[in-house]
């Protein structure tokens, strides 16, 4: 089918998609006016129940944490994933950047560029470290936290250079830490069903209102996440910066 | 009432950029429109009452995803040699 | 008054971004336009939650009590964002593949070989 007939053909369906879609949504409840009471009882009951001001993160760990389990392995899949496919010839890779080229311009890293990144790490970590433990008691979390305190290893790589980099974030170390941090939630939720009876159901004692440690098991559960989207993260970075580095060539045989 | 111009003014842009990461075609000019969309995603979230997910799509619009795409394309343009 | 704008601009974002799939000359011009087809459903879907003159679900310096938008979209947006960049990611690795293989990012030229 030519290009042509392939645009026509997508702005007429785009077109009765767009229709359709409206048409859909117009039988929704209208805009503000949300009815369903789940949300309205999670609101008046979870403040007392688990001790935790931050309702969002109690949805997360708590009341649907085994959605949260799931999503956590897609992203350790995913960066599974990505170093099965990234990584076929590492073997044959050395440490210098690549050559410019025609379109590929690269100039020296200047010292205005390394002086902000040092100074942006450190604030990068403070940041990023409040997020993911301060889960309950503000907007934050580990998968918020986590990204964040990956940037680190995105400003080292820019400000300080790829050797830094790679000696920073080894495969191996970051690997396990990363198995730790997946496998952690489920071992407690394993836990907690040999504990209670019901799989991830609280088994730590609770404490006062506004206490950074008062929830239970939603703040163990936060850490082992941060502790995972952190280090998945880093394995990704690392894999795509290994790709801006020049390769030898492969053998004839491929 | 000023929070709904507020929502209002975001969606208007959501829509806008939205169309205009589509519309450009050249991947090394389309990552920065892409990046602007992030933000307005985030002020969109915000203007939602939503914090938690604007903080989300902060932390990977402007970190996890821009990184990829762009050692991506530092690979292809080399390799185009 | 923008109850329905609301609506039709995720609606919107939804249909330019399968045009932009659709017709799309570059692979990651592709994967960049699957991204925006996936944030429309996050803007309906904290649509869907909200609730008019109603804060956020978190009661740290309000009383539990007052009106808050609902947290379970919240909690699966949350997530879904941030795995949906590591999905994208992966694209964009099986994407730097093809070009490694055959040279060119042009989903025209990379039609499967006959025979």
């Amino acid at each position: 089918m030519s290009s042509r007939a392939r645009t026509a053909m997508i702005l007429v369906s785009g077109a009765v998609m767009l229709v359709l879609i409206l048409f859909a949504v117009a039988g929704l409840p209208p805009f503000g006016h949300y009815p369903g009471p789940y949300g309205d009882v999670l609101n008046t009951v979870a403040p007392h129940e688990r001790q935790i001001p931050n309702i969002v993160t109690a949805v997360n760990f708590d009341y649907r944490g085994v959605d949260t389990l799931g999503e956590e392995y897609i992203l350790f899949a995913a960066v599974a994933g990505i170093a099965l496919v990234l990584r076929q010839d590492r073997k044959r890779t050395k440490d210098e950047p690549l050559a410019p080229s025609r379109t590929l311009h690269t100039t020296a890293r200047t010292d205005a560029v390394s002086a902000f990144a040092a100074l942006a790490i450190a604030v990068t970590i403070a940041f990023g470290a409040y997020l993911g433990i301060h889960a309950s008691q503000t907007p934050g979390g580990g998968f918020q936290g986590g990204t964040i305190l990956s940037g680190v290893g995105v400003l080292i790589f820019f400000g300080l250079g790829y050797r830094a980099f790679a000696k920073l974030t080894r495969k191996e170390p970051l690997e396990t830490v990363e198995a730790i941090g997946a496998g952690a939630y489920a071992v407690i939720g394993l836990a907690t069903l040999v504990a209670t009876g019901a799989f991830l159901k609280n088994a730590l004692p609770l404490g006062g209102e506004g206490q950074l440690f008062s929830t239970g098991t939603i703040g163990v559960i936060n850490l082992c996440v941060l502790v995972e989207v952190c280090a998945g993260f880093l394995l990704l970075y690392l894999d795509f910066a290994h790709q801006t580095r020049v390769e030898e060539p492969e053998p004839s045989q491929e | 009432m000023t929070e709904q111009v507020v929502q209002g003014i975001a969606l208007a842009m959501t829509a806008v950029v939205a169309t205009v990461v589509v519309l450009a075609r050249e991947p090394k000019r389309q990552i920065f429109c892409f990046m602007l969309y992030g933000l307005v995603l985030t002020l969109l979230f915000a203007a939602l009452q939503a914090p938690d997910v604007a903080l989300s799509e902060l932390a990977v619009g402007s970190i996890a995803i821009p990184f990829a795409v762009l050692a991506t394309l530092v690979r292809i343009e080399n390799g185009r040699r | 008054m923008i109850g329905f704008l609301a609506f039709a601009v995720a609606a919107w974002v939804f249909v330019v971004g399968l045009y932009g799939m659709a017709t799309s000359r570059n692979l990651i011009h592709l994967i960049l336009c699957l991204s925006v087809t996936q944030s429309s459903t996050y803007v309906l879907i904290l649509e869907v939650g909200y609730r008019l003159g109603a804060t956020a679900p978190v009661f740290s310096d309000v009383l539990p009590g007052v009106r808050a938008v609902d947290p379970v979209v919240d909690a699966l947006t949350l997530t879904d964002i941030v795995v949906g960049a590591t999905a994208t990611a992966l694209l964009l690795a099986f994407a730097l593949r093809v070009h490694k293989k055959r040279q060119t990012l042009d989903p025209e030229a990379l039609r499967p070989m006959q025979g």
